[in-house]
């Protein structure tokens, strides 16, 4: 019994130990003179991992002219998903995330939202794989069809008005494209940017415009942060109006194709 | 795909040291709770707080392990747990759950004989578990501790949820970036399996070099 009395004390001392490691280096992370932003890889052109293993997209170079801006050393924290974005906000472990995330009624409930792309987006397309169906003009003719979706987008919420269309839900957007390539769904439910960019890489990809009610419509894309951290709202507000007013934010959309 | 030979290599490298981490800690965990809550060994009391810490691993899955290591143990101790360590930390939690019910399920295996006699020639505690014990019940549970081990293997993809990069995130992103899904994901499930394979082939050799004293 003496061995494993021994064990279980090194196990105990083994953990111990860490916690006072990770606190200690907690400390030195985050300082007024560092902004931690928040991003998910994998959802190109915003921010992806180029082929050099480097963060680059959209979204990073912006994030980066603001952190300039403002005289702020970036640290990016990648989280890989919304829900664990908006959970490391909600605990302060980010000052801000930036994610491509469309500015909605229901998120300026929850959080401050800081414009720096896009136009007031007052439909979202509806894409199908080859030719459109021709008894579907509308997006009520699609009774009993199935359509992709992202679970907690902007567009889920959209699809939920309609309890007559069978939503199946993917964890990233890019599976919706073998869904219905594969015709395990009929359509998928995009971003406008996403449409494009999946209408630049395959042509046959046709899409239908669902027209949006007031409360569903979107503003643009926004960078996220606490509504209590007024001082950073201000300072990336800012740093947001100074870029787009040289045209620095314009230049990032031509070089990544974002945008009309 | 050629162009993304780089990244694709970082990511086996995040997956296979995350295995190998979380692995040796739920082998270590698992065979050290086995012992202490063999029949022969544990008192009542410490094998009812062994099968709650074994109802508590097996019963939450992975992913919200992960997510609670990650977010909510941090915030209640008042630490900063890396994401790589949370993550590594919950699989452990998690597979050292069935690795101590496989363990303790080989050792009750062993006839009580096989203890009594060992206690009749005054053996130590630590040299009946390491000369006669273990050896007999590992020779039971080998298959079973393998089938753990490649389960963890593909378990590692969970690390993705809180954005560690391994390789089955690291595939996702090619797909963003080149929209090309099925060859991506044909080429890492191939990568998936030729590390089973090779996990395998080194289960087999052991079983054989070490369990059966074969050559």
């Amino acid at each position: 019994m003496k061995v494993i009395k021994y064990l279980l004390l090194a196990i105990v001392c083994i953990l111990a130990g860490s916690f006072y490691f990770f606190r200690t280096k907690s400390k030195s992370k985050k300082d007024g003179n560092t902004l931690v932003v928040g991003i998910a890889a994998g959802y190109a052109p915003w921010v992806s991992i180029n082929a050099q293993g480097d963060y680059e997209g959209f979204d990073i170079d912006v994030i980066n002219a603001v952190a300039n801006t403002m005289n702020k050393k970036l640290v990016l924290q990648d989280l890989g998903s919304m829900s664990a974005l908006l959970m490391a906000l909600d605990q302060n472990k980010i000052d801000a995330i930036i994610w491509g995330m469309s500015i909605t009624q229901d998120r300026l409930e929850r959080m401050a939202m800081v414009r720096y792309q896009g136009d007031t987006v007052k439909s979202f397309p509806l894409l199908f794989w080859g030719k459109i169906p021709n008894n579907i003009i509308t997006i009520n003719d699609m009774k009993n069809m199935t359509v992709c979706v992202e679970p907690s987008s902007s567009q889920d919420t959209v699809l939920s008005k309609y309890p007559f269309i069978n939503t199946m839900p993917v964890e990233k957007i890019d599976d919706a494209l073998l869904n219905i390539q594969y015709g395990k769904a009929d359509a998928a439910f995009v971003e406008p940017a996403i449409a494009k960019k999946f209408k630049n890489k395959y042509p046959e990809i046709q899409s239908l415009d669902v027209p949006l009610a007031p409360e569903n419509q979107e503003f643009g894309v926004g960078i996220c942060i606490r509504p209590a951290d007024k001082e950073l709202i201000k300072g990336v507000q800012n740093a947001v109006d100074a870029l787009l007013q040289n045209n620095v934010i314009q230049e990032f959309e031509a070089k990544w194709g974002i945008g009309s | 795909m050629i162009a993304y030979i780089s990244v694709i290599m970082k990511g086996i490298t995040v997956t296979l040291g995350a295995w190998l981490l979380t692995s040796c800690a739920s082998l270590l965990i698992g065979t050290l709770l086995g012992i202490i809550s063999c029949r022969y060994l544990g008192s009542a009391k410490l094998i009812s707080i062994i099968r709650m810490y074994t109802f508590v691993a097996k019963g939450i899955p992975a992913y919200v392990q992960i997510l609670i290591a990650y977010f909510i143990v941090p915030a209640l101790l008042g630490v900063n747990i890396p994401a790589f360590a949370a993550a590594c930390g919950a699989l452990a939690f998690c597979s050292s759950g069935y690795t101590t019910e496989i363990m303790r399920a080989g050792i009750n295996a062993i006839p009580r004989g096989q203890w009594d006699a060992c206690a009749t020639l005054g053996y130590p505690l630590s040299a009946q578990l390491k000369r006669i014990i273990l050896p007999q019940a590992f020779k039971t549970i080998a298959p079973a501790l393998g089938g753990e081990l490649e389960q963890l293997l593909k378990s590692t993809s969970l690390l993705a949820t809180i954005g560690i990069t391994e390789l089955t995130r690291t595939g996702m992103n090619i797909i963003s970036r080149e929209l090309n899904p099925v060859p991506v994901y044909l080429t890492i499930a191939g990568l998936y399996l030729v590390f089973s394979a090779m996990l395998g082939a080194v289960l087999m050799y052991s079983e054989r070099r070490f369990l059966y004293g074969q050559r």
